[in-house]
């Protein structure tokens, strides 16, 4: 038996945020070893949280991420109000889901049309694709400035917006401005159901997978913001969202500086296949009629159908947005008023990539003394490594690494990483025996 | 006509202010003139294409890194047929002004030639531009005006 080692190095794995590598061994046919390796040095915003005051929490966390800020605000200002026990109008949680809708459709339309649409066509980068589907792509940029658009209405801009506190937003958006973006959400919901047509007719491999999906569950909307969920998968869970930490556990392992998460020991998906798998009769009409006339069938197994359930999701947050903003009245408050108390906060809501966790320790002077923020990524890294060594023991471990590199790279892409969110370089090393 | 698009990059911190405030002095100059359009833009990457229509002068404005002291003003035009001369940066997703510009060449009528104006920053820590980015503001709005036709009203 020959030992032959080969190192493929690829410069800049473009379409994903991060930096990593991926390890395999393969062993008479087979996968002994596999590592998705993620070495970006940890960030340490839990620890930046700790001393602060409750009130600075929604600015600190919403510089965590670029692409999905709103998230962490969110998880952060719903955990702070209900350990409080502020009681938010109905206004400020309507506006909030608006305002969360705007990152699903900018971080969707992002991630389907410049990250992992090339993959899917053929092309190996997004420009290159785009000479061959200008339309699409013009439509995919169009889509993505709307959900901008939104995040600015409550947040004043698009990047690391500052618009929310505990307790509601620092301001009411005007009248007259909502009018005129709901004209164009309007407008743009051909577009959103013309993309979901056409991204279900790709041409998906048949990878299903067992995997567990888990997500949020409200009893009569789609979910996205905490108030009145649980926490659920298709394995039977049915969770209260402080009882997270009983059932899914973070874990160190050597290859990785992003921690792993395991639901009772075994991987699990979080994201829009996790949430369409597990809400499907909660999606408006339109959409629902949309998918049941593709060759598609939620829940899905195929993770392919990653990019499916985001276009869902787009068309989703567009129809939403317009109606909970079509009869928009300005309030006389945006916020209600909070009285801080000591003890344990717990927030969890559906970022665009998944299942957002936080806790915080608070103090009797409304300091944290301790936080933990479990996001999406992390928990989908084990899964990601699971589907690695099934989808490409499925393409055929005999082919060369090119093809193998190219697959694997597919793999991690449909996940949406973001570690930093994730992997900025992918250098792969087979070691075949 | 003679249609000029302006698009400035920032951010509210520090000299990064740099794209917007230039916007800003030029907005109050411009007044009228429908020849001329600004867009403000938080980050590099693609947000301006969707809002853009064919021009036939594409300005883009921001404050640079570089090892020139701060303050220091920077120009590069380049042909839309070698976007690929300039520079691949860091940025989110790995999107920034270069691949942006790439993508909006396909999908977009670009100007034969587009423009880029800088100036070296010097600190991102406050809410106020530094000395020498602010005087840089001046000058570069100046220029611009100088160098656009703003006797040609639509």
């Amino acid at each position: 038996m020959t030992d032959k080692t080969i190192n493929i190095n690829v410069p800049v794995l473009a379409r994903v945020e991060g930096e990593g590598a991926l390890d395999i061994r393969i062993e008479n046919d087979s996968i002994t070893d596999l590592k998705l390796r993620i070495f970006e040095p940890p960030r340490l915003f839990e620890k930046f949280l700790e001393g602060r005051h409750y009130t600075e929490v929604a600015d600190i966390v919403t510089r965590i991420c670029g692409i999905c800020p709103v998230a962490y605000q969110m998880s952060a200002v719903y955990a702070l109000e209900q350990l409080f026990g502020t009681q938010i109008t109905p206004w400020i949680n309507a506006m909030r889901r608006v305002y969360y809708c705007g990152e699903w459709i900018e971080s969707h339309a992002l991630h389907i049309h410049l990250l992992a649409l090339p993959d899917f066509l053929g092309f190996t980068n997004a420009p290159a694709m785009a000479r061959q589907f200008p339309a699409e792509v013009r439509r995919g940029l169009k889509l993505q400035g709307l959900g901008n658009e939104i995040i600015k209405l409550f947040g004043a801009r698009s990047v690391n917006p500052i618009g929310v506190k505990v307790g509601g937003f620092h301001r009411a958006p005007e009248a007259d401005v909502v009018t005129a973006l709901v004209d164009k959400l309007r407008a743009a919901l051909p577009d959103a159901k013309a993309l979901l047509e056409w991204l279900a007719t790709l041409d998906f491999p048949d990878r299903s997978q067992e995997f567990v999906s888990v997500s949020l569950q409200h009893p009569s909307e789609y979910p996205i913001n905490m108030l009145d969920t649980t926490l659920v998968s298709d394995a039977g869970h049915k969770l209260e969202i402080d009882a997270y930490e009983d059932y899914f556990k973070e874990h160190q392992v050597p290859h990785s500086t992003a921690l792993h998460s395991h639901l009772e020991g075994n991987p699990y998906l979080v994201g829009p296949l996790a949430r369409l798998n597990l809400n499907f009769d909660q999606l408006p009409t339109e959409v629902k009629e949309t998918l049941n006339n593709t060759n598609i069938s939620f829940p899905s197994n195929n993770p392919y159908h990653n990019i499916v359930a985001r276009a869902a999701e787009i068309y989703f947050g567009l129809l939403e947005a317009v109606r909970l903003l079509e009869d928009y009245k300005r309030p006389g408050a945006a916020a209600v008023e909070v009285t801080p108390k000591a003890g344990t906060a717990y927030g969890c809501t559906e970022a665009p990539r998944g299942t957002l966790w936080h806790r915080y320790e608070i103090d009797d002077k409304g300091i944290i003394t301790f936080a933990k923020l479990v996001p999406p990524t992390s928990q989908n890294q084990a899964r990601i490594e699971e589907d690695l060594r099934l989808s490409l023991e499925a393409l055929g471990l005999d082919n060369d690494e090119s093809t193998l590199r190219q697959h694997a790279e597919q793999v991690i892409r449909n996940y949406d990483p973001c570690i930093s969110c994730a992997t900025h370089f992918l250098d792969l090393t087979i070691t075949r025996e | 006509m003679n249609n000029t698009l302006i698009v400035g990059f920032g951010s509210p911190y520090g000299d990064d202010q740099f794209g917007w405030l230039v916007l800003e002095q030029l907005n109050i100059a411009l007044q009228g003139r429908k020849n001329i359009r600004t867009i403000c833009c938080d980050r590099s990457g693609i947000d301006w294409i969707h809002q853009y229509q064919p021009v036939d002068r594409l300005i883009f404005v921001d404050a640079v890194k570089s090892d020139s002291p701060p303050g220091t003003p920077h120009h590069l035009t380049i042909k839309t047929d070698k976007l690929d001369s300039l520079p691949t940066t860091y940025s989110s997703h790995g999107i920034g002004l270069r691949e942006g510009l790439s993508l909006a060449a396909e999908v977009i009528e670009l100007p034969e030639t587009i423009e880029f104006y800088g100036v070296a920053l010097e600190q991102l820590d406050s809410t106020i531009a530094s000395p020498a980015i602010s005087k840089q503001i001046e000058l570069l709005t100046k220029q611009l005006l100088k160098t656009t036709p703003l006797c040609n009203p639509v």
